[in-house]
């Protein structure tokens, strides 16, 4: 069980990326991050791999998140976190001296399943291809908690399609995927609860079976949180249009 | 043991053959400067002959020495840098503390400066050695190339022999600027701006030519490199957080 009690996380310059957030997320649950821009996803996930201090607590299964259990949550970011200069190859021998876990199997896999090359260095792949293998970094690593920062930024519709049903076909039961992305209506069925986040709180915390219960979308959920006013757009273009 | 090795496998892949490049064409470079030096010149009815040391001298080969040693150093700061990726967010998730990895490095990267350094030194040697064989025998003795070491400042940095304070400066060079050459991108990884390494490297460059009486500042170069070398190991040991 990851959780989360009261983590609160301020930058230098003052403003609040975080404020009191409290999370449990247990094992094999796919949990999806919403939240619009600068509302704190990233910063959270920062915060739970130890790559930011922060305010509060932190725990997997009752222990701080040390380098004695990092292992056990892995992360792919839009950012990329690989060895540019290093080829598909030298990552896997890398990861796996430093990952006891890693899934070596699952690895050349997802290799031969997106055909990326083994022996190029990944900073000539393209920019799919460079997410793409981010991905299978952080699935292959062995880790309980997989983390994912927008890792289908930049691939087509088709590409993140097929990523979706082989993540649903090789998870096992204990992992647990954490994704934050702005692709609401791609992952709705794909993820079985929804977290929102809005100004470093979570503004709303819901699993699909509550919704399907309810009869709602995702998206409707979304809305009603946010309370998003549907004929906002259609009155700012109004007044512009009088103005001119 | 291998996993600590192992992490040195990005760093080391990247700056191994650069160096070793880099090492050779300073070395070429040094070998060409010295072909172009006339070894005598007619001065009225005189025939003037240029001892080896006037040779090196007029040749500027501490120049070519002094490029490639601020080349060799920007390339063991490169595999460090995130470019292109967020490496830093990998380094931080291994069990491996990362402070004890940039030491690691730190040793991986004066042990190439100490190639670079043995390279350009036997580069000298072979090239007073052609001095020795083509120069008429009445012009040279057994003592010419022991008084060229001595007297050429570059050539005496170079081989100090029994000159241990100069080998000690050398040596703790090597040290300090291959672990600075570590540190600069650990901070820069943790968002934190840190310039020390680049004057550091031009003072080591312009200043390793060196008399055998010390005057050209051994002591305060000794101090400096000392300091900075303290300097650094707190800096990596003490700021290893973020501080945003």
């Amino acid at each position: 069980m990851l959780e989360l009690k009261d983590v609160k996380k301020s930058y230098l310059k003052g403003s609040k990326a975080l404020d009191g957030v409290n999370l449990s997320i247990g094992p094999g649950e796919i949990v999806g991050l919403f939240g619009e821009n600068g509302a704190g996803k990233t910063t959270l996930m920062k915060c739970i791999l130890g790559l930011l201090r922060y305010q509060g607590e932190i725990t997997l299964d009752g222990d701080p998140i040390t380098p004695k259990n990092i292992a056990r949550l892995s992360f792919a970011t839009c950012e990329h976190s690989y060895f540019p200069a290093l080829t598909a190859g030298a990552h896997r021998d890398f990861y796996q001296e430093h990952f006891p876990n890693f899934r070596t199997k699952r690895f050349s896999a997802l290799m031969d399943f997106f055909q990326l090359p083994r022996n190029k260095a990944i900073r000539s792949f393209s920019t799919g291809q460079k997410n793409q293998f981010e991905v299978i970094l952080a699935l292959s690593q062995g880790a309980d908690y997989i983390l994912m920062d927008e890792p289908f930024a930049g691939n087509d519709i088709f590409n993140r399609e097929d990523f979706y049903k082989v993540l649903l076909g090789i998870l096992e039961p204990e992992e647990t995927i954490l994704l934050s992305t702005h692709l609401l209506e791609e992952v709705q069925h794909f993820i079985g609860r929804a977290v929102l986040i809005h100004q470093g709180k979570v503004a709303g915390d819901i699993t699909t079976l509550e919704l399907e219960e309810q009869g709602r979308g995702l998206m409707d959920f979304v809305k009603e949180t946010y309370q998003y006013k549907a004929d906002r757009v259609s009155r700012a273009l109004g007044e512009l249009t009088d103005r001119e | 043991m291998k996993r600590w090795l192992s992490v040195l496998t990005p760093a080391a892949r990247l700056s191994v053959w650069k160096v070793l490049l880099l090492s050779a064409l300073a070395a070429g470079v040094q070998v060409l400067l010295f072909l172009t030096i006339p070894l005598d010149t007619q001065y009225d009815t005189h025939r003037v002959t240029f001892s080896l040391e006037e040779v090196v001298h007029q040749g500027n080969l501490s120049l070519a020495f002094s490029v490639g040693f601020v080349l060799v150093c920007a390339v063991l700061v490169l595999p460090g840098m995130e470019r292109g990726a967020k490496t830093g967010y990998t380094l931080r998730r291994l069990a491996a503390d990362e402070r004890v990895v940039v030491l690691l490095w730190g040793g991986v990267n004066a042990l190439l400066l100490f190639i670079f350094w043995g390279i350009q030194a036997a580069a000298a040697l072979a090239l007073s050695r052609y001095y020795l064989q083509i120069m008429p025998t009445e012009y040279i003795n057994q003592q010419t190339l022991l008084m060229a070491f001595s007297r050429s400042p570059y050539l005496h940095a170079l081989l100090p022999t029994w000159d241990w304070g100069v080998t000690i400066r050398n040596l703790l060079g090597c040290a300090v600027l291959g672990l600075s050459a570590a540190a600069l991108p650990f901070h820069w990884r943790h968002g934190r701006k840190a310039w020390s390494t680049f004057p550091l490297v031009i003072l080591a460059a312009f200043t390793f030519p060196i008399g055998m009486d010390g005057s050209d500042g051994y002591g305060v170069q000794l101090i400096i490199l000392s300091m900075t070398g303290v300097l650094t190991v707190f800096g990596v040991w003490r700021w290893h957080e973020d501080e945003e």
